[in-house]
């Protein structure tokens, strides 16, 4: 049989899904066995999807809420006291529970037409504010990092689950032919806590693990060879190898993971071309490049991490995710006021650029846009002029995928301590992203060792809150 | 009042809007102690799904579908006499009890779409093993009239016979150089040397290569790494500051040499869960009780009373899954929903552990043990000088660290160890950890600059002379007396659970446990009973992991999962054959692994044209009907890309390597949070769930890896450099002879000559034409 008709036995879909990140005709098999559906292709979820893809804006190590999106009076007010007994007890990670409340030095405006608090921090964001959608009252199992980030990740504080943006390609596959359906992007060199465990697939199929795309340099590992090997000589090495794989194939023509393989090298050389593509800037105008920061020193460099998520965002990539602060950066357990102005600074034009562009290139429509740390900040002070970490309510937000924007949901208490009204677990907030997408997280499932396994692990609910 | 009465009147025809009022009034009210959600159920109940009313709590269904105003959620939220008021502090607000009144009375109705929690599966166990769940299949004896089988033959009888039956036969035999390559991968997890395949292919004696392999050092480091994968194997901490544990090796090291001296099964499980309690004087058993201590761990949690707990429910886990092959994780917080577990035998098995505290730095032999104490004796004085210079340094240090924990371990850690029980002594202990973490680094700390300066200094004179002695990680008990862990129901004190086993295997009774002078006995007692002659399922779920790594699938398919989700086996005489077999055969791996490998069933050519209904119909070859094809493991990929341009440093055994290290795989350093990328991306098993099988992947990534990853690059230079200076007259036959352990075929050799041909004189000729043979697919495959 001949190498065409080997690949036939790959139907388009299959290929598409192929092209999806990669992907195991075995593993193929045994999922659509599993899910009862064939996943191996782009395909609808379950409900009505309101967003195609998602951009999660990951601000790593715990950005507070109190002095962002979530304005208490009465914690300026008490500052200095302890935390009245009141508002009950916390076990936090730097021993702060009886540290006095640290006031927020913030200036509050409301803005647009839903009148959002957003502080002074955030200027840019601040003119976007009828895009977004600010949760309150998000809360977490973690009081440290790692445990944080990866319960943000993959809904468990322990590692070895899959991660979001895993599920979510499982669950709807990639449209992309050229690129991986998950990419993930960071700033700088240092290493995000727990490192690529974050966007790994778990116990699921590599396939649908993130990749992590350098922002400079070679994009992909291995995408460029180490030395500049002269095209002829790849060309010629490239024929050989497809004379050796023609030949193995006719041996093996039913071996439908062969095929997978073959179709998997001729990507490369597609994606070998077209990933450096996807990110590259040098075409973008200097008006665009402006709309991001790019032309200022303090915001370029996660100005180019938005601008690229915009381009991979209208290349179909499924699941995009930025952090800022890789390395714990925004954990500001003491001068949160350097920190945050820092970090607040560096991200706040780029982020407002983003949604800017993707609403005027009809994009924001069907992506949607998160924002968010693992957790948010103590009232509490910390070492005097930093806040500890806050699992027990802070703030995330979403923007696009049709929700209207210009408003709250949920609310903490009157120090901003505990998430008290519409409380969201990150189950529940997962499991509304996953519903904007179309996915039932409850229906979404893998059988790993002989147990149904769902994104949410059976817990979480869609908030109605968000979706009204 | 009137808005009141109007909703009761319009309630009684139609339900309230579940998404809208019920679901948000339980969750408000109730969920804090029944839902998954928050991980309570107070009285075994939780009320987040429409099974978890349905089957209800200790005192039996929270509603009653027949009469549903006689439902005791009810009764409850109304407060009535007889019946515990719920919630128990305060009644509802008057809205919300009429919303859930509303709701009952109507029956409960939970609509599918909510999606809160999954559907109804089974009723409850409540506790309660039936006689038909004792009748599920693997938790049988080993069927009488199963034959041990221990050799070739036999297996290739039991194949056929079930092949027959289908009207299917075998196919024929492979390609001897292709058998060749298969088993040298399959026993050892490098290609075949050139020498060896040209011996070989001049006579080709199976049996003497098998026999060669088993007895090759490298047979350990490929079959240990598939122990490794399922105990997770790792070399760090895990979690953010995923600290390296410079002494792990050790363990993996002796996982290694057990293969390669080929321990009986039992006692290799034996010493890892108990070496201590059952061979307290072989200094193997503290390396081996490394299993122990390979859980991921948090360096500053300052919740210690749950990260004990968690680290030993970790081990409860781990065990059940390698040993049993069970997933008792589900009943840690309720019955098993579907297999015979109960929440009792999950705590049960956990208390065989509850004794284990961590011990570092031991020293791993007397001799060591020796040398440490007179190195003490020797520096005491020194010694004693730096701790008078650092007590006031020490003492601030230790305010510091006690000062993150909650106030309860603060009074822990205040109290004199010796003070407190055994079950607060392991808290303390793991607490204590995070105030030597701070003790370590004094001198970072200190603010005095010049006693700083002069304890720096004495530290590093002293780390200057102190020897590198041979330690380990391992672990030890609290005690001869132990607590044991408990269980909350409602409405009694905390249930402390003895030791014992799952109750659907109680037919096998627990040996006694006898008190050690420092130990509670009981991991010997655990491994005693998983190891005991009748146990069915120990040696059964390893004779099947071993089927599995030698055919790709298991006779159980589902090797880790034996439950009633879990696939029955194939071929299920074969399997208690081969146990039976392979228990009077005293446990031994090897004699297991020759016989599969010399089978004819192993030895059938993996490809097969003649008969698609085979194909369709089990195209997962389950049955067998073609030899099996695989791709190679991470390890091999890597291992073989050195081996092929004879650049791999063949050393056994050694502290972990950095990755640009030309050792075998298996001695790179594995951290967890920063992974080999060519192994990880090659489905390298992680280090942080048992892994019972890798799941094969086809990604750009591994293309790209191998066309342009630097170790690919290095090592066709070197391979193309090899096959010009190597003087021989055929350099095509020379290089798949390296690369592939076999000759190549006659359209791959056509396909090399004319690729050369145009350009033999090129210097990068040959390096490129390696380059292509190690990132084809007959690189990649073994058929």
């Amino acid at each position: 049989m001949s190498d065409a008709s080997a690949r036939d036995i790959l139907s388009r879909r299959e290929w598409l899904w192929t092209a999806g990140g990669g992907f195991g005709a075995l593993a193929m098999g045994a999922m659509a066995a599993q899910a009862g559906t064939n996943p191996s292709a782009p395909h609808g979820g379950h409900l009505k999807a309101r967003a195609k893809r998602v951009i999660f804006l990951f601000m790593e190590g715990g950005p507070s809420h109190l002095d962002t999106f979530d304005p208490k009076p009465l914690l300026n007010r008490l500052a200095g006291q302890k935390l009245p007994s009141s508002f009950g007890s916390v076990v936090t990670s730097m021993g702060t529970a009886d540290a006095p409340l640290l006031a927020s030095q913030r200036a509050w405006k409301q803005h647009g037409k839903g009148g959002l608090w957003v502080s002074d921090w955030l200027p840019n964001i601040a003119q976007r504010a009828d895009d977004l959608v600010v949760v309150r009252s998000v809360w977490c199992d973690a009081i440290n990092h790692s445990a944080g980030v990866c319960q943000m990740n993959t809904g468990t504080t322990m590692g070895g689950r899959p991660s979001l943006g895993s599920w979510v390609l499982y669950g709807l596959g990639s449209e992309n032919e050229n690129l991986p359906g998950f990419v993930v992007l960071t700033d700088g060199s240092a290493s995000v806590t727990n490192g690529a465990r974050n966007w790994g697939a778990g116990f699921m199929p590599a396939a649908y693990q993130g990749t992590k795309i350098e922002t400079t340099g070679p994009t992909l590992p291995g995408l460029v060879a180490k030395e500049i090997v002269a095209s002829d000589r790849q060309k010629r090495r490239g024929a050989l190898l497809g004379e050796l794989n023609r030949a193995h194939a006719a041996r093996t023509p039913a071996d439908t993971e062969l095929a997978a393989r073959i179709a998997s090298q001729e990507l490369a050389f597609r994606m070998q071309a077209a990933a450096p593509e996807a990110v590259d800037l040098t075409h973008e105008t200097p008006a665009t490049r402006a709309l991001y920061g790019i032309d200022r020193k303090e915001t370029a460099n996660f100005g180019k991490m938005c601008l690229m998520a915009r381009r991979l965002a209208e290349r179909d990539v499924r699941f995009i995710q930025l952090y800022s602060g890789a390395g714990s950066r925004w954990d500001a357990h003491a001068n949160i006021e350097k920190n945050h102005a820092l970090l607040c600074g560096g991200t706040d034009q780029p982020v407002a650029g983003l949604l800017t562009d993707l609403k005027q290139r009809g994009l924001l429509d069907d992506t949607l846009v998160i924002w968010g740390g693992e957790f948010g900040r103590t009232p509490m002070s910390e070492k005097g002029d930093g806040r500890d970490h806050n699992p027990w309510g802070f703030t995330m937000w979403m923007a696009g995928a049709g929700l209207k924007g210009g408003r709250t949901v949920g609310t903490t208490d009157e120090l901003g301590l505990r998430a008290v009204d519409e409380r969201m677990h990150v189950h529940d907030f997962h499991a509304t992203i996953l519903a904007l997408l179309g996915l039932d997280h409850t229906r979404v499932l893998w059988r790993h060792k002989g147990r149904p396994e769902r994104p949410t692990i059976n817990e979480g609910e869609p908030s109605l809150a968000i979706l009204a | 009042m009137t808005f009141t009465l109007f909703i009761v009147c319009l309630g009684l025809a139609s339900p309230p809007d579940f998404n809208r009022e019920v679901l948000p009034t339980l969750r408000e009210h109730c969920f804090q102690c029944h839902s998954h959600e928050t991980g309570k159920n107070k009285g075994g109940l939780v009320v987040d799904s429409s099974n978890g009313l349905r089957l209800g709590g200790d005192g039996g269904p929270a509603v009653n579908a027949q009469k549903p105003d006689q439902s005791p959620l009810l009764l409850a939220i109304r407060r009535q006499e007889g019946v515990s008021a719920m919630p128990p502090a305060k009644a509802l607000p008057e809205p919300a009890r009429i919303v859930l009144e509303r709701w009952v009375l109507a029956g409960a109705p939970w609509p599918a779409e909510s999606g809160v929690s999954p559907k109804p599966v089974k009723a409850a166990r409540n506790g309660v093993i039936t006689p038909a769940d004792r009748t599920w299949w693997a938790f049988q004896p080993l069927a009488p009239t199963a034959v041990s089988v221990r050799d070739a033959q036999s297996i290739d009888l039991h194949i056929d016979s079930s092949l027959k039956a289908r009207g299917w036969n075998r196919a024929s035999p492979a390609d001897s150089a292709d058998w060749l390559r298969r088993v040298t991968y399959d026993l050892t997890g490098l290609p075949p040397a050139t020498a060896e395949a040209k011996a070989f292919a001049a006579n080709p004696d199976k049996s003497a290569a098998i026999d060669r392999l088993l007895a090759s050092p490298h047979f350990g480091e490929k079959w240990g790494r598939f122990w490794l994968d399922l105990v997770r194997y790792a070399e760090s901490d895990g979690y953010r500051a995923d600290e390296f544990r410079p002494t792990a090796w050790r363990y993996r090291d002796w996982v290694v040499a057990a293969w390669n001296s080929d321990m009986p099964y039992d006692r290799f499980l034996r010493l890892q869960l108990a070496g201590d309690e059952l061979e307290p004087n072989n200094p193997e058993s503290l390396i081996a009780l490394g299993y122990l201590r390979l859980g991921t761990y948090e360096y500053n949690q300052r919740d210690s009373t749950a990260q004990w707990n968690a680290i030993l429910e970790d081990i409860t886990d781990v065990t059940a899954d390698v040993a049993l092959g069970l997933g008792l994780a589900c009943a840690r917080c309720h019955d098993h929903k579907y297999d015979p577990l109960l929440q009792r035998d999950y705590h049960a098995l956990k208390s065989f552990f509850s004794g284990l505290v961590w011990r570092d730095d031991v020293p791993v032999s007397k001799a060591e043990a020796e040398r440490m104490l007179a190195w003490e004796k020797q520096t005491a004085q020194r010694r004693e000088q730096l701790a008078k210079l650092e007590a006031p340094h020490r003492r601030i240090a230790f305010q510091d660290a006690r000062a993150l924990f909650p106030p309860e371990l603060q009074k822990l850690l205040d109290t004199p160890r010796e003070q407190l029980s055994p079950a607060e002594k392991q808290v303390y202990d793991i607490a204590y950890r995070q105030v030597q973490y701070e003790y370590d680094h004094l001198e970072t700390r200190m603010k005095d600059a010049k006693a700083r300066e002069e304890i720096k200094k004495l530290r590093l004179e002293l780390k200057a002379e102190t020897p590198t002695f041979a330690t380990a990680q391992t672990v030890s008990e609290v005690g001869a007396t132990v607590d044991n862990p408990t269980v909350a129901k409602r409405g009694k004190k905390p249930e402390p659970i003895a030791p014992g086993v799952p109750t659907v295997l109680d037919r096998l009774g627990l040996p006694a446990i006898q008190v050690r002078a420092n130990s509670s006995g009981r991991r010997a007692a655990l491994a005693q009973w998983l190891t005991g002659p009748e146990n069915p399922l120990v040696p059964r779920v390893m004779v099947n992991r071993v089927w599995q790594r030698v055919f790709g699938k298991g006779l159980v398919a589902t090797t880790s999962d034996w439950g009633t989700l879990g696939e029955k086996p194939s071929h299920p005489e074969l399997l208690d054959g081969l146990t039976r077999g392979f228990i009077n055969g005293g446990w031994k791996l090897k004699p297991l692994i020759r016989a599969m490998v010399l089978s004819e069933t192993y030895g059938q050519s993996s490809v097969r044209l003649d008969n698609p209904a085979m194909r369709d119909s089990d195209s997962d070859n389950r049955y067998l009907w073609r030899g099996p094809s695989r791709r190679l493991d991470a390890e091999e990929v890597r291992d073989s890309l050195f081996a092929s341009a004879n650049t791999l440093d063949r050393t056994v055994g050694g502290p972990g390597v950095g990755d640009d290290a030309p050792r075998r795989s298996i001695y790179l350093k594995v951290r967890r949070n920063t992974r080999d990328p060519l192994l990880a991306a090659f489905d390298a098993a992680d280090g942080l769930q048992t892994t019972p099988q890798r799941l094969p992947t086809v990604t750009v990534t591994q293309t790209l890896l191998l066309r342009n990853g630097p170790l690919a690059e290095s090592q066709s230079a070197a391979l193309g450099k090899l096959i010009v200076s190597s003087g021989e007259g055929d350099r095509i036959k020379a290089l798949f002879l390296r690369a592939l352990g076999r000759l190549p075929r006659p359209e791959e050799a056509s396909a090399v000559e004319n690729a050369v041909a145009s350009h033999a004189n090129d210097a990068a000729c040959w390096t490129d034409t390696a380059h292509a043979v190690l990132e084809s697919n007959a690189f990649l495959y073994l058929e």
